[in-house]
């Protein structure tokens, strides 16, 4: 793909500075806790930004992004649980259970127009959770699975799997957008119509965007299965985890890339600091997410850039 | 066994379409779907079940003030977050239904931690009404849920002579048609959208108060009752309110003999697949337009 290199350079090099020098957090005497907060936070950073490929590009709200982390999360616990194959290998099936589910999702999906695709995803983590209590022999239920492998047991190295995953993600996604790929999802994400009478084929480009999600989506749920050593419906399969994933992804900055790291870091922070005001805290989120999304439509990267360039 | 089933679908399926007949009037008029539909049913039912419980209010001036919790919800609704979105943000026609649902969303989860923060997130059903039971074809069923029924069917019929055969209800029908046309009429569209959405709110809080009469409510299920409300909205067709009715109807009658002849862990769930297939093979609908 022919991108225009000189435009993505510059951020790309931030991406690496940046996450270089958050490798090192571990040996400068950052606790354990807080690292597990970040670490936490990192994977939501990859379900936030494949959640914005979807919403901030190819203009689709997509409530079904439980759905895609949850098969990638539960097919890795199920394999490993059932001990069929090592971790590395159920993190990979996890990945690709959630591209094909996901295609078989929104291949038909996303031939309806308006609100229906995000209704059918909404009902799709509505029906898996249902499946998973049904089925709770074999899944756990509500209680969720164990998973008896690990891929690391450091809090360090899990911390760096984290981070390098949320920076592969970032910049496949940046190098995504930027490339004619890219800019003609955005065509269609801002006039389907138009982009149509041009001749591209709405849903080919929205279906690939849509399996992009899915695949960073299934890894993220995966890897963080073994991180977390269980896989829970309230974890994985549950509207409110949608919720705060998109939240985070319109508080960083819809349309952005890395605004939805920021997003999902502010989030896992959030839920630390506020957890004194109880029930309020989420409460409130919601509602820094709702002032953000009337007055700053941009997200705090938005904010970013409108200091940088005074108009 | 099969009667039963029969009368308690009916009972259930006409809370069902009333539940629903707001969604449907709100999408049709003013294009919203508003994602927070199930939790304005839960605090109506809530308000009431508190009113009628700890403050030990008269169970009809409870009910009444539980209605109007749905209004006021309903205005609110539109005040702090639809008329901000359209107003601040100019947004495109593809960019605003995302944002719709996304505001709607998070106006669902304010309302939904405001309510557990005061009463607690605690499923809560109303006391029945009238006391006793009666035989439905042969099936005991309790006078309170054919009142239920009844009631709702008679205010789907009043929704449905105000908006065919009143001025004000003409209007209302005009503005989903061709709202443009209206204010060239010289029609304040403003003062109809907050009729619209004071209505929506009766409906919505009268819903909810049956809701929690006969299934419960709770301020975290509401987001369930909503993607009920949009199943039985999609499958009728979006914006038909004829089409609203029948698939309550569906609906109702598949879970209840779900519930029935399967297992009542699994009420839900035949339905929403039936959702998702009809949604497949006919997208507008069973009875929508294209």
């Amino acid at each position: 793909m022919n991108v225009n290199t000189q435009s993505i350079r510059r951020p790309m090099v931030g991406l690496v500075i940046v996450s270089l020098a958050a490798a090192i957090l571990p040996y400068v005497g950052l606790q354990e806790y807080s690292l597990s907060i970040l670490t936490l936070g990192l994977f939501f950073a990859v379900y936030s930004m494949s959640w914005d490929l979807l919403f901030g590009y190819a203009g689709e709200a997509n409530f079904g992004a439980t759905f895609l982390i949850g098969t990638g999360a539960y097919t890795a616990a199920l394999m490993s649980s059932n001990g069929v194959a090592t971790p590395l290998v159920c993190v990979a099936a996890g990945a690709a259970a959630a591209v094909i589910a996901g295609a078989i999702l929104a291949f038909p999906a996303l031939r309806l127009r308006g609100p229906y695709f995000g209704l059918v995803t909404l009902v799709a983590v509505l029906i898996m959770r249902q499946l998973i209590i049904l089925f709770s022999d074999k899944t756990g239920g509500e209680i969720g699975i164990a998973v008896p492998d690990v891929i690391a047991l450091d809090s360090a190295t899990n911390f760096h799997i984290a981070l390098g995953l949320a920076a592969v993600t970032a910049s496949v996604l940046y190098f995504l957008v930027k490339s004619p790929f890219g800019l003609i999802l955005e065509a269609i994400g801002q006039d389907p119509i138009n982009a149509q009478v041009l001749g591209f084929n709405i849903v080919k480009y929205k279906l690939t965007a849509f399996c992009v999600s899915a695949f960073f989506s299934g890894l993220a749920g995966a890897l963080m299965t073994f991180y977390l050593g269980t896989a829970s419906t309230n974890v994985f399969v549950d509207a409110s985890v949608g919720v705060q994933i998109i939240i985070a992804a319109i508080v960083g900055g819809r349309r952005t890339v890395f605004g939805p790291i920021l997003g999902a870091l502010f989030m896992a922070a959030a839920s630390e600091y506020l957890r004194p005001l109880g029930s309020l805290s989420e409460l409130s989120v919601a509602l820094i997410a709702l002032i953000v999304l009337f007055f700053l439509p941009g997200g705090l990267l938005g904010l970013v850039r409108l200091a940088r360039r005074p108009s | 066994m099969l009667t039963q089933v029969i009368v308690s679908g009916l009972l259930i399926s006409a809370i069902y379409a009333l539940a629903t007949t707001g969604f449907t009037l709100l999408y049709g008029v003013s294009g919203i779907l508003n994602l927070a539909h199930g939790t304005t049913l839960a605090a109506s039912g809530i308000a009431t079940w508190y009113l009628m419980g700890t403050a030990q209010l008269n169970p009809f001036l409870a009910i009444a003030l539980g209605i109007l919790t749905g209004v006021a919800i309903g205005l609110l609704t539109f005040v702090l977050i639809i008329r901000p979105l359209r107003t601040l943000m100019k947004l495109s026609v593809a960019d605003e239904h995302v944002f719709m649902l996304v505001a709607t969303l998070l106006w669902t989860i304010i309302l939904q931690e405001v309510l557990s923060y005061i009463f607690g997130d605690v499923p809560v059903s109303i006391p029945q009404l009238v006391p006793g039971t009666i035989e439905v074809f042969g099936v005991r069923t309790p006078v309170s849920s054919v009142l239920v029924a009844g009631l709702s069917w008679c205010v789907i019929t009043a929704l449905w002579f105000y908006v065919s055969k009143t001025r004000s209800g003409q209007t209302i029908l005009a503005a989903s048609i061709n709202p443009k046309g209206l204010i060239l009429c010289g029609v304040n569209l403003n003062a109809v959208h907050i009729v619209v959405w004071a209505i929506y709110g009766g409906l919505a809080g009268l819903a909810g108060v049956l809701v929690a009469m006969i299934l419960g409510v709770s301020p975290s299920g509401g987001l369930e009752l909503t993607a009920t409300a949009f199943s039985i909205v999609v499958l009728g067709g979006l914006g038909s309110v004829g089409g609203t009715l029948i698939a309550a109807n569906l609906i109702g009658f598949i879970e209840t003999g779900t519930a029935y002849f399967i297992s009542p862990s699994v009420r839900t769930l035949p339905a929403l697949i039936i959702l998702i297939i009809v949604l497949y093979v006919r997208p507008q609908g069973l009875f929508g337009r294209r």
